[in-house]
C-alpha cells in the first residue's frame, strides 16, 4: 500500500515538473548557422526585469576580482572598459575614444570626454591611470595579473586626456584585452576611501556603467539600478531596475523560469533544458559561444602520450555527448579553438577548420594511431571531474567506451569542487593524475589569446608542460604581426600542431543556453555577457 | 543553579566543537587561496598576498589562538571570499533560519502533538489514517518533499513563491511556508507516532483505568494523567527534533533557493572559508545545546520530579 503510494506520487511529480524523460519533442540539435547573435530589441522599457546567475552568487564586485560567469556577469554592466565587446564579437573604443597602435607594443588610448561615474564626479585620465595599474600592485590581488598584465612594461599619462601602455613583448591581442576587467575603469578617490570593503556588499563600487549597484541582499539577490546619467545616451538602458538573482539548483532554476518569477538565464543549467524547451512561459535560444568542453592532460601516465590522446579522439563519440549529455544544444568540437573564437580573419579561420579531421568516430584510425603510443597503454587513465557536476561523469563514460572499443581503460574519479578548483593552479593538486575536464572558455574572441595558454611554454593554461619551439615561434610571430589576415593564417599552423599534439582533447563547443521569458528581449545572445552591458539591452517585448 | 550549571558545559563544548571543527578544517585537503581564485591561473605574488593577507601560515595553534582570542573580544574575523566581516554575513542569514525552523517548529507541535494524540485517543479511521500519514511522511526524504511541494503548490497551483525568502513579516510567513513544512514533514511524522504510542499506553496504564473505575470523567482523566504524562517523551523527542532542524534546514534552503546559514555553511565549507565555518558551527552547537537546555526546564515544568532529581 504504501510503496504504491509513492509510486503514484513519483509519476505525479514527474509529470508537474515535466521531469520525465522520452518526452515527444526531440531535442534540438545545433547547427551553427542557426546560433544567435542577438535578440529582437526591445520595443519599450520595463520598470523592473529579474535575471538570474546560474553559478552563483558574486564573491565580490571589484572588477579585479572578476574572473568568473558570476562575477563578470553582473560587473559588465556597472563597470566598463576602454574599449567594448560588441554581439558580433567586435569591439569598439568605449571609454576611450580612441585608440593608435604605432607598433604591437605600443598602445595610446584617448580618454573620452565628458564621463561621468555614478556620484557625478567626471572620469579623469588620472582614475584610467589608476584603475590600470591597480593591476600591477600585488597588493591589490589582481586575479588578472600574470599573463597579458606580466608583459605590460608601463602605463602612463601621455597628455591631459591620453594614457599609454608600453609592453615588454609586442602583443596584438592585447589591445583586445581592455574589454576585459584589464581595461576596466573605477574611481580612484572611491576605491581608495573603501579601502578593503571595496568590492563587498558593504563597500560597493563607484564605476561608469549604464547601471549603478542598488540593494545586494546577499544569498537572495543584488539589484543594477539605471544610471539616468549615463553618457551613452544611445545605450542608456531600458529597465529601471533588474534584479538579478542566484538560483543555482538546476530544478529551482527552472521552476523560477518556467513560472515566470524569473525572466532570464544566460546559460541555464542541463537539467533544466528539458522543462525549459517546453515552456509556454518563454524560449530557450542558442546563441554563437567561445566556450570548450575539454580534457586536460596533466602529463602523468598514459595520457601523456600525444599517441594515446590523439587514439581518445578518434575513439570517443564526441557527437553523442553534444546530442545527449547536452541534448543538442552543443556541437561536437572540430577544433581546440572554439567555433566562431574570432574577430577577425573569418575567411582564414572557417576555411583551415574545413580542412581539419571530421568529429565522427574512427575505432580504425584510433586503433592505428594507438600503435605509435609509447607508453604502458594497460595501465587506467583517470579523468578527474568536480563531482557535483554529474553531466561530467556523462561525458567520461562515453570516453571510456571508445576507449575500450580500442583496448584503453579510462575511468572518471569525482572529487569536491572545492578541491578540483586547485587543479587549475596547483601544480602539486594534479600530482598523482593523468587528466581532468574543463568548461574553458576564451577570455576574447582571439585564437592567439586562447592558444597561447595552452601550448605556449609556461601559458597560464598549458598544465602538460608542453613546449614546442615550433609553436612559441609560430605564436610570437602572430603576437607581432599587425595584419589581421597574416595572423589568421600562423595562428591556422598553430591550429594543426593543436589537433595533432592535443595538449587538450576538445570534447564539445557548448552554445549559449539563454532562456528568456516572453515578455522580455533584447539581450545579446552570444558569449559576450561576461563584458558587455547586457542588461542594458533588456526591455519589454511589446 | 541547575541552569548555570548547565550553561558552563556548553561552554565547554562549545569550546571543543570549534577546536574540533577548526582542527578538522585545517586538515580538509585544498587550500582556500586556490579557491579564492576560482581555478584561474594567476601569479605566486598574488597568491603569497592573499595568504599573507589572512595569515594563512601561521601554524595551526597561532591561527587557533588568534581566532579564539578574537572571539572573545566578539570579533568573529572576516570571511576569506566575501572580505566582509562574519557578524554582517550572518545577521543577513540568521533571520531567515530562525523564522524557516520556528515555523517548522511550530508545524513538528501542533501537528505531530494534535495528530498524535487525536489518533490515541480514539480507535477508528483517523487513528488509521495518522498511521498511514506518518509512514509516509516519515519515509519521503526532505528534498524530495520539498520538490514535490514546490511542484504542485508553486509551479502547479501558482498559491506560493517558487524561490527567494521574502521581505517583512507576512511576506516572510508567505515564502517561509512551504519550506518549513518539507522540513517540519519527517519529524512531525516521527512525533505523531510517538505521542500516539504515549497515549496508549498511559491510556492502559493503571492510574488511568484506577481513575476511570472511580468514576473520574473521561475527559479529566485525559487531560491530567493520559495526556499529561504522555508528553514526557514526546517533549524530549520534540526538542531533539527541533534542535535538529537548525542543521538539518540546509536541504531545504538549498532546493527553495532561500538565503539562510544552512547554504552560506556548506559553500564556506567547500571554499575553506574558516571564520565562517568556525562562527556557523558555534551559532548550531549554542542552538542545540539551548534548546536542549529549554527541553529540560520544559520537563520540569510538566514533571516537577525530575526538578527534585536534579537537587538531591
Amino acid at each position: 500500500m504504501k510503496k504504491k503510494t509513492v509510486g503514484a506520487l513519483v509519476v505525479f511529480t514527474l509529470a508537474l515538473t515535466g521531469c520525465a524523460s522520452g518526452t515527444a519533442t526531440p531535442p534540438p540539435s545545433v547547427s551553427r548557422d542557426d546560433l544567435l547573435v542577438t535578440t529582437p530589441a526591445a520595443a519599450g522599457e520595463l520598470d523592473l526585469a529579474t535575471w538570474n546567475l546560474p553559478f552563483g552568487e558574486p564573491a565580490s564586485l571589484d572588477p579585479i576580482k572578476a574572473f568568473n560567469y558570476p562575477e563578470n556577469t553582473v560587473v559588465a554592466n556597472l563597470c566598463e572598459g576602454l574599449m567594448q565587446l560588441q554581439p558580433d564579437y567586435t569591439i569598439e573604443p568605449n571609454l576611450a575614444e580612441k585608440v593608435e597602435s604605432p607598433d604591437a607594443s605600443t598602445y595610446v588610448y584617448t580618454i573620452r570626454q565628458g564621463v561621468e561615474f555614478w556620484d557625478g564626479e567626471t572620469m579623469t585620465a588620472d582614475d584610467v591611470l589608476y584603475s590600470l595599474n591597480r593591476q600591477l600592485d600585488p597588493d591589490e590581488g589582481s586575479y588578472w595579473a600574470g599573463g597579458v598584465v606580466d608583459n605590460i612594461e608601463s602605463i602612463e599619462k601621455t597628455g591631459d586626456w591620453e594614457v599609454t601602455v608600453t609592453l615588454v613583448e609586442p602583443d596584438s591581442t592585447f589591445n583586445s584585452y581592455m574589454v576585459t576587467p584589464i581595461g576596466t575603469v573605477v574611481q580612484q578617490a572611491f576605491r581608495e576611501n573603501a579601502g578593503e570593503a571595496f568590492g563587498t556588499p558593504a563597500g560597493g563600487v563607484m564605476c561608469t556603467g549604464p547601471y549603478s549597484l542598488g540593494e545586494w541582499d546577499q544569498g537572495q539577490s543584488i539589484s543594477l539600478m539605471r544610471n539616468d546619467s549615463y553618457w551613452n545616451t544611445e545605450r542608456a538602458a531600458k529597465t529601471a531596475e533588474v534584479v538579478i538573482n542566484f538560483i543555482v539548483d538546476s530544478a529551482a532554476i527552472a521552476n523560477a523560469l518556467n513560472t515566470g518569477a524569473i525572466d532570464g538565464s544566460y546559460d541555464v543549467p542541463l537539467g533544466a533544458l528539458s522543462t525549459l524547451q517546453n515552456s509556454s512561459e518563454g524560449s530557450l535560444l542558442l546563441g554563437k559561444s567561445l566556450q570548450l568542453v575539454a580534457i586536460i592532460g596533466t602529463g602523468n601516465g598514459a595520457f601523456a602520450d600525444p599517441a594515446v590522446r590523439q587514439a581518445l579522439m578518434l575513439a570517443t563519440d564526441r557527437e553523442a555527448i553534444a546530442a545527449t549529455v547536452f541534448e543538442g544544444t552543443a556541437e561536437a568540437s572540430r577544433s581546440l579553438i572554439p567555433a566562431d573564437g574570432w574577430a577577425y580573419g573569418a575567411d582564414e579561420f572557417e576555411a583551415a577548420r574545413e580542412e581539419l579531421a571530421p568529429t565522427s568516430v574512427d575505432i580504425e584510425a584510433a586503433k592505428t594511431a594507438l600503435e605509435a603510443a609509447t607508453v604502458d597503454i594497460t595501465q587506467p587513465i583517470k579523468i578527474v571531474y568536480p563531482s557535483e557536476r554529474t553531466y561530467y561523469a556523462d561525458i567520461i563514460s562515453e570516453i571510456a567506451n571508445g576507449a575500450r572499443a580500442i583496448g584503453l581503460t579510462v575511468e572518471p574519479e569525482g572529487i569536491p569542487s572545492a578541491q578540483f578548483g586547485a587543479f587549475f593552479s596547483d601544480p602539486e593538486a594534479r600530482e598523482g593524475h593523468d587528466a581532468f575536464v574543463t568548461n574553458n572558455y576564451m577570455d576574447v574572441p582571439d585564437p592567439l589569446a586562447f592558444l597561447r595558454t595552452i601550448m605556449g611554454t609556461g601559458g597560464s593554461q598549458n598544465y602538460n608542460g608542453y613546449s614546442n619551439p615550433e609553436v612559441d615561434e609560430l605564436l610570437s610571430a602572430a603576437a607581432a604581426a599587425s595584419d589581421e589576415g597574416e595572423r589568421a593564417d600562423i595562428l591556422n599552423d598553430v591550429q594543426d600542431i593543436a589537433m595533432t599534439d592535443l595538449p587538450w582533447i576538445p570534447i564539445v563547443d557548448p552554445s549559449v543556453r539563454l532562456f528568456m521569458n516572453d515578455r522580455v528581449t533584447g539581450v545579446p545572445a552570444s558569449f559576450v555577457y561576461l563584458y558587455y552591458p547586457w542588461a542594458a539591452d533588456l526591455g519589454a517585448s511589446e | 543553579m541547575f541552569v548555570v550549571r548547565r550553561l558552563l558545559a556548553l561552554v565547554g563544548v562549545l569550546f571543543a566543537s570549534s577546536f574540533l571543527v577548526f582542527s578538522a578544517m585545517y586538515a580538509a585537503p585544498g587550500s582556500p587561496e586556490n579557491f579564492l581564485v576560482q581555478g584561474r591561473t594567476v601569479t605566486p605574488e598574488v597568491l603569497a598576498a592573499i595568504r599573507e593577507q589572512y595569515s594563512l601560515d601561521d601554524p595551526f595553534f597561532v591561527r587557533f589562538w588568534n581566532w579564539l582570542t578574537n572571539v572573545l573580544q566578539g570579533d568573529f574575523g572576516q570571511s576569506l571570499t566575501n572580505r566582509q566581516p562574519v557578524g554582517e554575513l550572518l545577521a543577513a542569514r540568521l533571520p531567515t533560519t530562525l523564522t524557516l525552523v520556528l515555523l517548522a517548529a511550530i508545524i513538528i507541535a501542533v501537528l505531530g502533538i494534535g495528530l498524535g494524540i487525536a489518533a490515541g485517543v480514539r480507535d477508528g479511521i483517523l487513528d488509521k489514517v495518522v498511521l498511514l500519514g506518518s509512514s509516509l511522511g516519515f519515509a519521503v526524504p526532505t528534498f524530495f518533499a520539498a520538490l514535490l511541494l514546490m511542484s504542485i503548490f508553486s509551479v502547479g497551483l501558482g498559491w506560493f513563491p517558487v524561490f527567494g525568502s521574502g521581505e517583512g513579516f507576512f511576506d516572510r510567513i508567505w515564502h517561509l511556508a512551504l519550506p518549513a513544512l518539507a522540513l517540519a514533514l519527517p519529524s512531525a511524522a516521527v512525533v505523531a507516532r510517538i505521542t500516539r504510542t504515549a497515549i496508549r499506553e498511559e491510556r492502559d496504564s493503571e492510574h488511568s483505568v484506577m481513575a476511570t473505575a472511580r468514576g473520574v470523567p473521561a475527559r479529566i482523566v485525559l487531560k491530567r494523567h493520559v495526556v499529561r504524562n504522555s508528553m514526557l517523551p514526546v517533549s524530549t523527542i520534540v526538542g531533539v527534533h527541533i534542535a535538529g532542524l537548525i542543521a538539518g534546514s540546509f536541504v531545504v534552503e538549498y532546493a527553495f533557493t532561500l538565503d539562510g546559514l544552512g547554504t552560506l555553511l556548506v559553500g564556506a565549507v567547500q571554499r575553506k572559508d574558516f571564520a565562517v565555518v568556525q562562527a556557523i558551527a558555534i551559532i548550531l552547537v549554542a542552538g542545540f545545546g539551548i534548546i536542549n537546555l529549554l527541553v529540560d526546564l520544559l520537563y520540569k515544568a510538566i514533571d516537577p520530579r525530575v526538578g527534585t532529581k536534579q537537587e538531591s
